[in-house]
């Protein structure tokens, strides 16, 4: 027998979350909210037991036809804030005004202004550490004190003061009461210490509010409609067939996902599923000559403005640069420098590069099984690998501050694990799914939330976005503002 | 029949045997190779050598306690081994061969897991194994420092 409810919320991760966190503040305790997880609830203890984020495999959810491009993600009770490591970057101004400040990509529908009320919201919520002094306007600041730099970020602050900053980061680098300090062990993924925000650490609370219904192993299967409206969230639980109604259908279930519970519902806009992106992101290994690294207190320690804004965007990418301070991260093998007393006299960076997304780069159904989504990516565009190609120029500009020896080398990430674009918003229905509170151009009880609605790349982590565009969508729902 | 059953029976306890002592070369293969190389690329240091032996025997045992990969992993290995070029990213211009990175990455363990860095990387004593490096165990990492420098509150 199917209910009815005043919302269905597909997915648990950040963009769910904190949508979840504003609506629960603003509607009435007779209000009946339904929550769909695909995955378990993998707890920590579980997490830290069987040294994997997630029981379920991600491969048995998505077919890559390109294995040399990797799509990192984590189902299961909050999402991908189980996997992430923690970089909670603003994005610039400029990001949001590709085409009428550099005349290339697309612009936002809606500016760094909008959302800047709700990154410091997002921000007071994760606990955020980081600078004093920040490369973006900002009207509060940042919860907890920055990290440590590294030796060699302290080296590029003193020399370019007004483009080098301690990391931003849900990272603690204090004791919160409920998380632990990062002390830049290297494994995010599985931070043995809990020191990033997660949705389990940090909002596991509103899932357990007496309003919500939460459903685990329910897998969202198709979006009902009629008369244009939104009708009904038809799934698979425990293996049973349900349906549920709703006064107000939101998806939240990652840029893989939204699309592909919309493409399995029949919805035919031409851009579902297309423009799928992230960042490019290449990983550079230099020595140094008499400069300690990896010495930051958190595994990221150092971020690099220098050539982010500015009129180079009209021709390539813009660049952001991460410094790593942890001889033992993921694939960065062969840290230390094996020569006697210089032993970790080497630094690993991180340079991510923006994107113009191509609608080559998409999210299917998958023929034979419609629960798995296809992924086809063909390549970056010309305009990142052209950025990319400036990286022995931008180390040329890093040397002015620090005595860097030699270029170890450079490698080309396969995933820089941020999954964007595929259900795209603007203010134009011909050219966006939907508008730029989120909302679904034609189906207006509609919300598709998270970083599938992204127009473009920034080179800046996309987990504050996410959030934040989650309370601008709520408050433009609901009414209010961030506070 | 029976004849036939016995054949096979036969055949599956000998490849079981054999699959058994191929591990257990493979085994004493790695544990030696470890040796080996601790002791010639750290030639310039003073090792322990029970240490180096305990380190090469949890090391080998960790690359052979590696979960067998899923069904889903090894066709997306299988799928990447046969890609064109032109739609691989993961492109190194790291100078060194793969054998010379992984020589690294046992040796950076290794020295990780011992007493090296914690007494200050000082290059006249002798090392000291003292157990596997495992950044699970937690703030593992010998360099990274406080946030807040206790110095500076002192």
């Amino acid at each position: 027998m199917p209910s009815h409810y005043d919302v269905i919320i597909v997915g648990t991760g950040f963009a769910s979350s904190f949508f979840l966190m504003r609506y629960l503040e603003r509607v009435p305790q007779s209000s009946r909210i339904l929550v769909l997880e695909r995955g378990n609830e993998d707890t920590k203890a579980w997490q830290l037991a069987n040294q994997k984020h997630t029981s379920i495999d991600p491969e048995d959810l998505v077919y890559n036809d390109n294995p040399g491009k990797e799509w990192y993600t984590s189902p299961g009770f909050g999402g991908n804030s189980k996997c992430w490591m923690g970089g909670t970057t603003r994005m610039m101004p400029g990001d949001f005004k590709l085409k009428s400040r550099y005349g290339v990509g697309m612009d936002w529908p809606i500016s760094y202004d909008d959302l800047e009320a709700h990154y410091g919201v997002v921000e007071q919520v994760m606990l955020v550490s980081g600078p004093a002094d920040s490369p973006m306007p900002r009207s509060r600041p940042v919860p907890l004190m920055p990290h440590r730099f590294s030796d060699p970020d302290a080296l590029l602050k003193k020399h370019f003061p007004d483009g080098w900053y301690q990391m931003s980061t849900a990272r603690a680098s204090v004791a919160t009461g409920k998380r632990g300090i990062c002390c830049a062990s290297g494994i995010c993924a599985l931070c043995p210490v809990d020191a990033k925000f997660t949705i389990q650490n940090g909002l596991a609370e509103i899932y357990r509010d007496p309003r919500v219904t939460l459903r685990l192993r329910a897998e969202a299967q198709t979006v009902e409609t009629a008369a244009g409206v939104a009708r009904a969230v038809n799934y698979l639980h425990e293996k049973k067939q349900s349906r549920d109604t709703a006064d107000l259908i939101v998806l939240g279930a990652s840029a893989l996902f939204n699309p592909h519970i919309l493409l399995r519902s029949g919805f035919t806009h031409p851009l579902i599923g297309r423009r799928l992106h992230e960042q490019m992101s290449v990983y550079v290994t230099v020595d140094l000559k008499g400069v300690k690294c990896y010495n930051g207190s958190t595994v990221l320690s150092g971020l690099g403005y220098l050539f982010y804004e500015g009129d180079h965007r009209a021709d390539r990418a813009a660049c952001m640069i991460e410094t790593w301070s942890s001889p033992f991260a993921y694939k960065l093998d062969g840290a230390l420098r094996m020569e006697r007393g210089r032993w970790n006299e080497r630094m690993i960076m991180g340079f991510l590069f923006d994107d113009i997304p191509s609608e080559a780069n998409r999210v299917t159904v998958s023929s034979s099984n419609p629960s798995v989504a296809n992924v086809h990516f063909e390549d970056f565009s010309e305009y990142a690998k052209k950025a990319a190609d400036r990286i022995p120029q931008m180390i040329d500009k890093l040397a002015e501050a620090l005595p860097i020896e030699r270029l170890v080398s450079t490698s080309a990430g396969t995933t820089a694990a941020h999954i964007q674009g595929t259900v795209v918003m603007g203010d134009d229905p011909a050219t966006s799914v939907v508008d730029r509170y989120l909302v679904h151009h034609e189906y207006r009880n509609l919300l598709v939330l998270g970083a599938s609605s992204y127009p473009t790349a920034s080179p800046a982590y996309p987990t504050l976005t996410v959030s934040a565009l989650s309370l601008w969508a709520a408050d433009h729902l609901l009414g209010g503002t961030s506070t | 029949m029976m004849n036939r059953r016995r054949a096979i029976l036969g055949g599956l306890g000998l490849a079981g045997v054999a699959g058994l002592g191929a591990w257990g070369l493979g085994q004493w293969g790695l544990h030696r190779e470890i040796v080996s190389v601790l002791h010639r690329r750290l030639s310039f240091l003073k090792l322990d050598d029970e240490g180096v032996r305990a380190f090469a025997k949890d090391q080998t045992a960790a690359a052979f306690n590696k979960k067998i990969p899923s069904v889903a992993r090894l066709r997306y290995h299988f799928l990447s081994t046969g890609a064109p070029s032109s739609k691989r990213f993961y492109r190194s211009s790291d100078q060194r061969s793969r054998v010379a990175r992984l020589e690294d990455t046992l040796i950076s363990n290794y020295l990780l897991s011992s007493d090296f860095f914690s007494n200050g990387a000082d290059e006249s004593r002798t090392i000291k194994y003292v157990a596997y490096y495992d950044p699970m165990r937690g703030c593992q990492n010998p360099f990274a420092r406080p946030a807040v420098d206790p110095r500076a509150t002192a």
